[in-house]
């Protein structure tokens, strides 16, 4: 278990300000600083744990106040996204799996997902579940091309970087394809609404979620710019609606209308975040090498078992 | 006499690389397009034989029907499968991935060798690998008993620029282009390949005052050597240089820079070149001044 450490948090904020979601003097504690590739982070509600990946180093990990650090899949099919279902199990997008998968009580994967229209599908790169069971996830070829990050077939079949709605049947659909290179997704509190960033074209973009649970040809929602290292990667959304995102230097954060209300910076190149603790109002950061934690003002959405 | 070359085909890309016949087709390696193409001289039509191949240059049919292909973005060798898959193999030495592999050249025991670059291209995805201390000659070789099934080996280390590669019909000699002096010379560096695969001391059977790119060895066992530009010229240029070094010949390509120059055709008569402008050349009825059968 690495001792905390605590560093200090810098922000820059909107006319809107940041004052309601990052209090003055608030600090980064280090929980973990010795990664390759840090990513996938969700937080456990029912184990109080906290869950991420180290894609490079090909393992997924757990930490907690009660017990530390602890090892949980090696390898890990170079895990990328993780969230959990309504049953608490553990969910991936296999990056060099080139599937969706979840862990079982018992240790075992069940692959769910693998194939659209018969070909393989590029490498799932992060994911959401529905209240209603199904996963949305982010499909571009990254893992295909990156040094590193591969696995045993690294041809890209598909034509497009898709993003997808997985049933709880398994059939899987496709619900947009025109995305650069769609990376984090997440849901408005009353899902009506899947903001979807795009990587590549630095923009968030939001579409109206139908009953179907297909999506409407959606909207540019918010450019994210900025100077450092960092772009649209993990992306989540609080209790009250604004939307968090990783982008350079830090996490941007929007009001539900698209204002940007400012940016917590972070140091080092962040790849995704995660509420977490009892009350959801932990922030837990992931950049390339580290975990961090500080504490916010709004709690942001859970994940996984809604009791 | 110089041969006379047409043009077959022109990429958007401009930028082409490496070739290999396939028995009924010649493949190019389309870099800035991604893509391999194919050309069938049948139908004189160019198809495109594989997308999505990361910056793939260098290309080689090795005897498992496999084509091994260097991908540069990807830092990289693969194996391009007829069932449409690209397969792994080992791509890291001495605890870091290879730097950007440019040509490859496969040797009739299936051993693969590579010229392994820095690039001015970066890889794909983030920059967290450290490239290798050297530019190197890398071979790659099956190996059952490492994890991965194969192995990589640092051949020729502290080579400048390596980019042509070659391998004499008999698999007794190694053949390397090296550019010197940022483009402005080029060397032909050859090893005697012992029977353990052991490499001998280099030799440099042919100098040139510039750059010398891809390498193609005929039946006879004479390396066709692209070179930049023709002393005193803008034009490129291919030298025929025998086994001891004698320069046999040396052909203008008027207005091209040829990359890389690979025999094809069903006769084996055909010479493929491809160019820094992005065009696939073809010169026919080279019996007779290339092809070994001839003689």
């Amino acid at each position: 278990m690495n001792p905390m450490r605590a560093t200090p948090i810098s922000h820059d904020a909107g006319s809107a300000g940041l004052g309601h979601i990052l209090a003055p003097g608030s600090t980064f504690e280090i929980i973990a600083d010795d990664l390759r590739f840090g990513e996938g982070p969700v937080w456990h509600r029912r184990e109080a744990t906290f869950y991420w990946v180290d894609i490079v180093g090909d393992t997924i990990w757990r930490w907690s106040a009660a017990r530390g650090r602890e090892l949980v899949m090696r390898p890990s099919g170079k895990a990328n996204g993780l969230t959990l279902d309504a049953e608490g199990r553990l969910v991936a997008a296999g990056w060099a799996r080139r599937s969706i998968w979840r862990l079982e009580e018992d240790g075992s994967i069940s692959t769910l997902s693998t194939h659209y229209e018969g070909k393989r599908i590029n490498s799932p790169n992060d994911l959401v579940v529905k209240s209603d069971g199904a996963i949305y996830f982010t499909d571009p070829s990254g893992a295909l091309n990156n040094v590193g990050m591969g696995g045993d077939d690294l041809q890209r079949y598909l034509d497009f970087h898709g993003v997808y709605r997985l049933e709880p049947s398994g059939e899987l659909r496709l619900v947009v394809r025109d995305f650069v290179y769609p990376n984090g997704l997440a849901f408005s509190p009353d899902e009506s609404l899947l903001y979807v960033n795009d990587t590549r074209a630095m923009l968030i973009r939001v579409f109206k979620v139908r009953e179907d649970g297909l999506l409407d040809a959606g909207r540019v929602f918010a450019k994210v710019d900025g100077d450092g290292p960092g772009r649209p990667d993990g992306m989540k959304v609080d209790v009250e609606g604004n939307v968090y995102c990783t982008g350079p230097s830090g996490v941007h954060i929007f009001s539900p209308d698209g204002r940007w209300l400012g940016r917590i910076k972070v140091p080092g190149h962040i790849t995704n975040f995660s509420f977490g603790g009892d009350d959801s109002r932990d922030l837990f950061v992931v950049t390339q090498t580290s975990v961090l934690r500080t504490r916010l003002g709004i709690p942001g959405l859970p994940v996984g078992p809604r009791d | 006499m110089n041969p006379i070359f047409e043009c077959l085909y022109v990429a958007e890309s401009k930028e082409l690389g490496g070739l290999a016949w396939t028995g009924s087709g010649m493949l190019f390696a389309d870099l800035g397009a991604s893509m391999i193409r194919c050309f069938n001289p049948d139908t004189g039509k160019t198809d495109i034989w594989r997308r999505y191949t990361n910056r793939t240059n260098g290309i080689a049919f090795g005897p498992d029907g496999a084509l091994y292909a260097a991908q540069e973005s990807g830092r990289r060798v693969v194996r391009l499968l007829e069932d449409g898959s690209s397969r792994p193999t080992c791509s890291v030495l001495d605890g870091r991935y290879q730097n950007h592999p440019t040509f490859v050249a496969v040797d009739p025991a299936g051993s693969v060798w590579i010229s392994d670059c820095f690039s001015v291209h970066p890889a794909a995805g983030p920059q967290i690998f450290p490239m290798q201390d050297c530019e190197s000659v890398l071979r790659l070789r099956r190996s059952p008993q490492r994890p991965a099934g194969w192995c990589l080996e640092r051949m020729v280390s502290g080579i400048e620029f390596p980019r042509g590669i070659a391998v004499s019909p008999a698999g007794d000699r190694l053949y390397v282009a090296s550019a010197l002096k940022g483009g402005n010379a080029g060397e032909l560096c050859a090893y005697l390949i012992d029977e353990h695969g052991a490499l001998g001391p280099k030799s440099v059977p042919y100098r040139a005052d510039t750059a010398i790119h891809g390498l193609c060895v005929d039946d006879a066992g004479r390396v066709l050597a692209c070179l930049d530009r023709l002393h005193g010229t803008t034009a490129g240029g291919i030298a025929i240089i025998d086994c001891e070094g004698a320069r046999e010949d040396l052909w203008g390509v008027p207005g091209y820079t040829p990359i890389q120059c690979a025999f094809g055709g069903p006769a084996n008569d055909e010479l493929y070149v491809t160019t820094r402008q992005g065009a696939l050349l073809r010169a026919v009825g080279m019996r007779g001044s290339i092809d070994a059968r001839e003689r």
